[in-house]
């Protein structure tokens, strides 16, 4: 970070504020020196870029499942609105011509057809619902957001820092985890397999 | 009913609550609905073709909400298309800004479905006369 970042801009306090931020680098750069600063800065520099990719995958997720659930109740809502208005039609024929034959038939036809426009009508309104409840993509991708535009600022000022008081030739990648949760970014990535028929396929050529 | 041939722009960046305006609109009776992913999209589609009601966002890259209605205020030919914000900035200072820059009405994020069809319904029972 810049001293002009921090942002005091009062004259007479400055030189006294860069002293402390001066001290408080070289503690942590003899701490880092004391700790085995190697692995600490091979994590810090893995850590926070991989938090950042692990939140923006949260993003893509809900807003992929979020377009899935769209998708279904755009496709189910026109066909039970459509069932809904033809019980309610037939229902209304039913009650205005009244056949004579076999009233039991009769009544239990319309009874039932009263019963499909009104399931039809709360059908439509969880459809509805469940449509709405979809706002949370939005809310939640901006809060998403917010939180990954501040975790890259970190990262940038943070790694910067660390690697500044790291000598090059020690600058390691960090090794992988072996249980390391849902595929981020399977993109440019040998080691992982991007869909289910890849998983079929290994282990069909493993004789499985 | 609802005059259906009104023509919607709709302009958000997350295209879930595009999507799902868009649903609602079409309930309530308006299928003819464009959609904008902000706000300077939305202004060269304004800019470009009529429409009747603009349902907007806020916070949004390029040009936010805030700046499409101003910008709408301001030019001669769009200034009094109905601009409706619907957004999750919900405080006072910003519900008045919007206001102030001449909003047509304010939803708050996230809204229900009947939120949507009163505000748009009274705006429009507002436009005048002949504005088709």
């Amino acid at each position: 970070m810049s001293a002009r970042a921090v942002g005091l801009g009062r004259g007479d306090a400055e030189p006294a504020l860069y002293q402390r931020i001066g001290r408080i680098v070289r503690e942590l750069h003899e701490s880092l020196r004391e700790l085995g600063r190697e692995r600490l800065l091979e994590e810090a520099a893995q850590a926070i870029p991989d938090a950042g990719e692990r939140l923006a995958w949260v993003a893509r997720m809900t807003e992929q499942a979020a377009g899935r659930v769209l998708a279904a109740v755009e496709i189910a809502a026109p066909l039970q609105e459509a069932l809904h208005a033809e019980a309610a039609a037939l229902q209304a024929r039913w009650e205005r011509e009244a056949p004579g034959v076999r009233p039991e038939l009769a009544a239990d036809t319309r009874r039932f057809l009263a019963t499909a426009a009104a399931h039809g009508a709360a059908t439509r309104d969880q459809l509805r619902e469940i449509m709405m409840a979809q706002d949370f993509q939005d809310l939640t991708g901006q809060v998403i957001a917010r939180i990954l535009g501040l975790v890259r600022r970190l990262e940038t000022e943070l790694v910067q820092l660390l690697l500044e008081a790291m000598p090059p030739g020690q600058r390691r990648p960090a090794p992988q985890r072996f249980l390391d949760g849902p595929v981020v970014h399977a993109h440019g990535r040998s080691d992982v397999l991007a869909s289910q028929k890849q998983v079929d396929e290994l282990l069909e050529s493993l004789g499985f | 009913m609802a005059n259906s041939k009104l023509r919607f722009l709709v302009v958000d960046d997350f295209s879930t609550m595009r999507r799902i305006v868009r649903n609602l609109l079409k309930e309530l009776g308006y299928a003819n609905v464009d959609e904008a992913e902000d706000g300077a999209a939305a202004f060269a589609m304004l800019e470009r073709e009529p429409y009747d009601f603009v349902i907007s966002d806020w916070n949004m890259p390029n040009l936010d909400g805030l700046g499409l209605l101003r910008r709408i205020r301001e030019s001669e030919r769009l200034k009094h298309l109905p601009v409706l914000m619907v957004t999750a900035e919900a405080k006072k200072e910003n519900i008045l800004a919007a206001a102030q820059a001449g909003a047509s009405g304010y939803i708050v994020k996230p809204f229900t479905a009947a939120t949507l069809g009163e505000k748009v319904g009274k705006i429009l029972d507002k436009m005048p006369q002949g504005a088709r």
